[in-house]
């Protein structure tokens, strides 16, 4: 009997909770005194709402809290959201790589004004996050999704006097809008063929008459492209490396980690349980084969991700397409689902779950390094980083760290999670869709090993100064390359975890 | 069976870890870490001498400690302890060897303020562990793994002068040809383990057992190449011999060896006596089991050691520094061994492994201390007349000189004897291959007396012929010890196995050796080798005349060479008499050019095919390569262009790209019907 079966139900929805509470504590102490200069109470108060609302979801992981051991997932507000395994293992993405941006945004943001409203933001958005990982009905995964994204649009603008943030912040709210668009425009579609919102239930109405096969298939596919536009896939990928490389790096980030792997939450329970394959496929007169579609969207993604990624000079940029590259090693984990695939298909979502774990340690520790050397005032070529090592030398190995488990080298998480995506991918019959993934993979080991050449190896032209030893980055940098290593020893109980938790979607 | 021999893992381990103690903490020791290397063999060679009685005393242990890969393809591949009286007898041998030698570098290395010694007392442990593990291996696949380690330790060992020329080069020599080698054993050993399922040495899965069972019909194993079963066991035979004709250094692969003096003198008696060289010849042994099944490959094992013994002789003749002659000594006595395991003589072969390596291991420690005395000089012609400076290191050298010589009561007499007759009595039962590689044998005996007093006699006698010589340095208790223990066993190890004594007088039960190496696991011991021997016996004169005969002929010649070296070299002043062969003198000063075509074939084959590997390589793999990478940097920046800046090319292009999805995923779907 774990105390959490007596205590109401809402509370199961506490993560979510908590992270709300704390952006509008934040607003509030902003309030109170607008001009603080107490930076560290407003990282701290986020930091610390982050690790609570973490802890408690890694507490009901634990615990069974939503799972098979304690009754099953628990529905809240007339179902419009679900607390399983799933939505809680997500959690524990976002609330990780918020408190990483937030330690980190201490040092980044020193001096500069608005920082309540940074914080906020930052605080709001990863409450969407988390509240788009627990929608049941595509009311709550619209609502929550804007809920993300809006903060994320002025968090991109954050840097007010700065020509490029500006103009990231402006594109990416223009290609969100439309796809904002394209997306309730999906979601009116499904709801007029089905006849509901509610995730389960659009799954009970889908024997639909022959002739609405077709408005159900653009719903469905309308539907999907928000969820590519959340995720940074092709063909709504545009947004990425101009968002990633013009905002502050603290939110490229948290936007490429965290974000990312919201979408990739949601698309995960709204596919699995509002469109189920076996049924959607075979439809009166018709089919919806969304499987296809994401293996080819996986394809296109990874390849043109890595493509770009290895002609960029600038390393910021460099890391915006790589993040669109291992968008398509995540897509795997939908496109690999087969009508019969049983345990097959929970595996190769789980995998692709863990490896947005891993992703958001490597991935957010790698745009801190670039959030530190922002903050040194080094430049953002290649051939800037030039003998960073020589000076920096605990910071360079992290980096080095996050590049080598980006790119899939062992010892390192993103190499135990890659290997197990394309090894269940393989197990489902996806051996192509592996072998795509495999030869990118070793692509990306080309720009990936670039910056560990230049930080290691070149000579800078100019003897390099670094001013500042920002604490806060360091700690930031040092605990997502700490996490990264230790996701490969303690890589078992996450696979496991993700893949029982992927399981019970289906 | 609980007892003693549960403790035969440590024998391997304490000189592991003395490694491991020099190599981390050796040089805040006193004496570069020695006193560890020290006690770690004594307690091996304690520990060896117990197993050794407890061997004697009827048990065996044969015992799989450590499974590393499991169940691929139902063949495990274990770590394990294999005991017989074979292992416990190299054990011995090994351990002992190895302590003195520990002892005897005190003065070697020490006394004559070496530096490096924690990385010197670190490599002899980690040598003496290697072989250890190889001994006690009980599959094929673990005595491959610590062969190598052997190798890679004499490499380092060889190389311990890294900062001079020679040395180095020495040890890249050493390590490349006996890989060259050992390319055919680990193709041995995989082809041991494709055909058998399993590469243990004992047992019920025993490799050589099934091999025996296969010829007989009663069990099926894989073959390939489309050969039969006979032929393909040769062919398995062959290839793992490739790695003992490098290690051992038989011809043609024996080029290594005299240029491995450059290692300091210590680690050439280790090398010579007790780990590196013998490593081969045990492999041999270790598996006659399944060598006895194969005639052909015992005969080429036969002609090898034969035309090695005779071949390696007549180089050691001619040359000036004491420790040559005894690398071309050590050849040629390893040839004595192959002849003696080719001719069916296993019980021969290794009585003349264990009285060797105590015998040469004595003579490379008083070479040692020979070249202490002299300053580091090894040049003969500067020596002479040191008998009366150093009495001890001249009587225990003249110990070992006539056990290799094979003068009669010497160790070597009784081993080498044996060996011949072995190969003489089946060479009369009808092969006349033995009857050659015998008489090779025999006229190296002459050889081998004649270099052997040669030495003796410019070393020790006469005058003295530098101004060293006159006034050698002398030598400690470190140095005289281990002298003393091995001049007294080269005298007297011999007095184990006196098989013409028994023969010629009738006393039965004197051949306790072979009694020892009966004890064995029925598979291994030498009663069912004799069994399985494809030779039979032929006597000239019944068997005592045939032994009368032999020992009467080897002992006649090694007599002969040593007067010979008498007449020319005991004199006051000797001179070189090397100019009265001629043109032969050139050929023998060269080593019959065997580096030479060895070199060329480096230079005149493999490098032009390398080449034209590497050409293909660049040109064609590696353009592909390149091609690929161009192209993908292309394309990227292709990719690159797509994203303008200009946010309503990108609404353009997000608009297309949904649309074309519908359009492919309706037509799929038929959404359009």
């Amino acid at each position: 009997m774990t105390p959490l079966q007596t205590a109401p139900e809402w509370t199961a929805a506490a993560p979510a909770i908590i992270l709300a509470v704390t952006g509008l504590a934040l607003l509030l102490i902003d309030t109170i005194d607008p001009d603080t200069s107490s930076n560290g109470l407003l990282a701290g108060l986020s930091t610390l709402g982050s690790l609570a609302a973490g802890g408690v979801a890694g507490w009901f992981l634990t615990q069974g809290t939503g799972m098979e051991s304690s009754g099953g997932a628990i529905t809240l507000y007339g179902d419009a959201l679900v607390i399983d395994g799933m939505s809680l293992f997500f959690t524990l993405i976002f609330t990780s790589v918020a408190a990483m941006v937030s330690v980190a945004s201490y040092d980044y943001l020193a001096g500069r004004r608005y920082q309540g409203e940074f914080y906020s933001l930052v605080m709001f958005a990863a409450t969407g996050m988390t509240l788009m990982a627990m929608s049941n009905s595509l009311a709550t995964v619209f609502v929550s999704l804007e809920l993300a994204s809006l903060p994320s649009y002025a968090l991109v603008a954050f840097l007010k006097k700065n020509r490029g943030s500006i103009e990231a912040g402006l594109k990416y709210f223009l290609i969100g809008a439309l796809s904002s668009a394209v997306f309730a425009f999906g979601i009116s579609l499904v709801y007029a063929v089905t006849g509901t919102l509610l995730l389960p239930e659009i799954a009970a109405n889908l024997s639909v008459s022959s002739d609405l096969v077709g408005v159900l298939g653009l719903g469905v596919l309308m539907i999907a492209g928000g969820f590519a536009f959340k995720t940074a896939s092709v063909p709504f990928h545009f947004w990425a490396p101009e968002a990633y490389e013009g905002a502050p790096a603290p939110v490229s980030a948290f936007l490429s980690s965290a974000s990312k792997a919201a979408g990739f939450a949601v698309a995960f329970r709204v596919f699995t349980v509002a469109f189920p394959l076996g049924p959607v496929t075979s439809l009166n007169g018709g089919g919806v084969d969304w499987s296809l579609l994401f293996a080819v969207l996986a394809v296109v993604t990874m390849t043109l991700g890595n493509f770009a990624a290895a002609t960029q000079e600038n390393v910021k940029r460099m890391l915006a397409y790589s993040s669109i590259g291992h968008a398509g090693y995540a897509l795997i984990g939908l496109a690999a689902i087969t009508t019969d695939g049983g345990a097959a298909n929970g595996h190769v979502l789980g995998a692709s779950m863990a490896h947005l774990l891993v992703y958001g340690f490597m991935n957010t520790g790698a745009f801190l390094f670039i959030a530190m050397v922002e903050k040194w005032g080094l430049g953002r070529t290649f051939a800037d980083y030039n003998g960073i090592a020589s000076k920096a030398p605990i910071a360079a190995t992290a980096m080095t760290v996050f590049m080598f488990s980006l790119a899939g080298l062992p010892p390192f998480g993103g190499f135990l999670s890659k290997y197990f995506l394309f090894l269940s991918a393989i197990e489902s019959g996806f051996w192509w869709l592996a072998a795509v993934g495999a030869v990118n993979s070793a692509l990306s080991l080309f720009y990936y090993s670039r910056v560990v050449k230049a930080m290691w190896i070149e000579e800078p032209s100019e003897p390099l100064e670094i001013g500042s030893q920002p604490v806060g980055l360091y700690v930031a940098v040092i605990f997502a390359a700490v996490g990264t290593v230790l996701l490969l020893p303690g890589f078992r109980p996450v696979i496991e975890t993700a893949q029982t938790v992927a399981a019970a979607l289906f | 069976m609980a007892g003693i021999l549960e403790f035969a893992p440590a024998i391997v381990l304490l000189p592991f870890l003395s490694f491991l103690i020099a190599l981390g903490a050796g040089r805040y020791m006193p004496k570069g870490g020695a006193l560890a290397g020290i006690g770690a063999t004594a307690g091996s060679f304690a520990l060896s001498v117990a197993t050794f009685f407890a061997v004697s005393g009827g048990q065996n242990y044969n015992q799989t400690i450590y499974t590393w890969a499991e169940g691929l393809d139902a063949v495990n591949l274990t770590f394990g302890l294999l005991i017989d009286p074979l292992s416990a007898m190299m054990l011995v041998i090994v351990t002992l060897v190895a302590f003195l030698v520990h002892v005897f570098s005190l003065g070697y290395m020490n006394d004559e303020g070496e530096t490096g010694l924690p990385r010197y007392y670190a490599g002899l442990g980690l040598f003496t562990a290697s072989m250890l593990g190889f001994v006690v291996a009980d599959n094929l696949l673990m005595a491959f793994m610590f062969f190598e380690l052997v190798g890679l330790c004499s490499y380092l060992l060889i190389g311990f002068h890294f900062r001079q020329d020679g040395p180095p080069s020495a040890a890249k020599k050493a390590f490349l040809v006996t890989r060259f080698g050992d390319y055919f054993f680990l193709i041995g050993v995989v082809a041991v383990f494709a055909t058998f399922g399993s590469a243990a040495f004992a047992g019920p899965d025993a490799f050589p057992v099934l091999a025996e069972e296969a010829l007989h019909g009663e069990h099926s194993v894989n073959t390939f190449l489309g050969m039969g079963e006979q032929a393909w066991f040769t062919v398995v035979g062959l290839l793992v011999l490739g790695g003992v004709v490098g290690k051992s250094a038989q011809f043609p692969l024996h080029t290594w060896l005299p240029d491995a003096m450059e290692g300091p003198t210590p680690v050439s008696a280790l090398i010579h006596a007790a780990t590196m060289v013998a490593a081969g010849v045990y492999l041999v042994a270790r598996m006659y089991g399944f060598y006895v099944l194969t005639p052909t490959t015992l005969a080429i094992i036969a002609l090898i050691g034969g035309f090695t013994a005779l071949f390696a002789a007549t180089m050691g003749v001619v040359k000036k520094e004491i420790k040559q002659v005894l690398a071309y000594s050590t050849i040629s006595q390893y040839g004595y061994m192959m002849l003696g395991l080719g001719a069916g003589g296993y019980v021969a072969a290794t009585f003349h492994l264990m009285t060797h390596a105590f015998f040469k291991a004595l003579l490379f420690l008083g070479a040692g201390s020979v070249i202490i005395a002299m300053h580091h000089n090894e040049d003969m012609w500067d020596m002479g007349g040191l008998k009366d400076k150093m009495p001890v290191t001249y009587y225990a050298f003249l110990s070992g000189s006539l056990a290799l010589a094979g003068i009669v009561p010497f160790a070597g007499f009784w081993s080498k004897d044996e060996v011949l007759y072995e190969t003489l009595i089946h060479g009369l039962g009808g092969s006349p291959i033995l009857l050659a590689a015998y008489a090779m044998g025999l006229l190296a005996v002459f050889f081998t007396g004649f270099y052997t007093f040669r030495m003796v006699f410019l070393t020790f006698h006469g005058e003295p012929r530098s101004g060293t010589a006159r006034d050698p340095h002398g030598v400690r208790w470190n140095v005289k010890g281990p002298l003393a223990v091995l001049g007294v066993l080269a005298a007297t190890a011999g007095l184990v196995n006196m098989v013409p004594v028994e023969k010629l007088f009738g006393i039965k039960g004197i051949d306790f050796l072979h009694q020892f190496l009966d004890g064995s696991f029925s598979s291994l011991n030498a009663h069912h080798y004799a069994e399985l021997m494809p030779y039979s016996s032929g006597y000239i004169g019944g068997e005592t005349g045939t032994v009368a005969i032999g020992a009467a002929v080897s002992l006649g010649l090694a007599l002969a060479g040593a007067g010979l070296a008498h007449r020319l070299y005991n004199v006051p002043e000797p001179v070189e008499h090397t100019d009265k062969l001629g043109g032969i003198k050139t050929t023998l000063y060269n080593n019959y050019y065997q580096d030479e075509y060895q070199v060329w074939i480096a230079t005149g084959i493999v490098q032009p095919i390398s080449r034209a590997l590497d050409k293909f390589d660049q040109g064609i793999v590696d353009g592909v390569v390149n091609g690929l990478s161009s192209v993908s940097l292309f394309a990227g920046g292709r990719i690159k262009r797509l994203q303008t800046g200009v946010v309503s090319n990108y609404a353009a292009l997000l608009t297309l790209g949904l649309t074309a999805l519908i359009i492919g995923l309706g037509l799929i779907g038929g959404w359009f019907a």
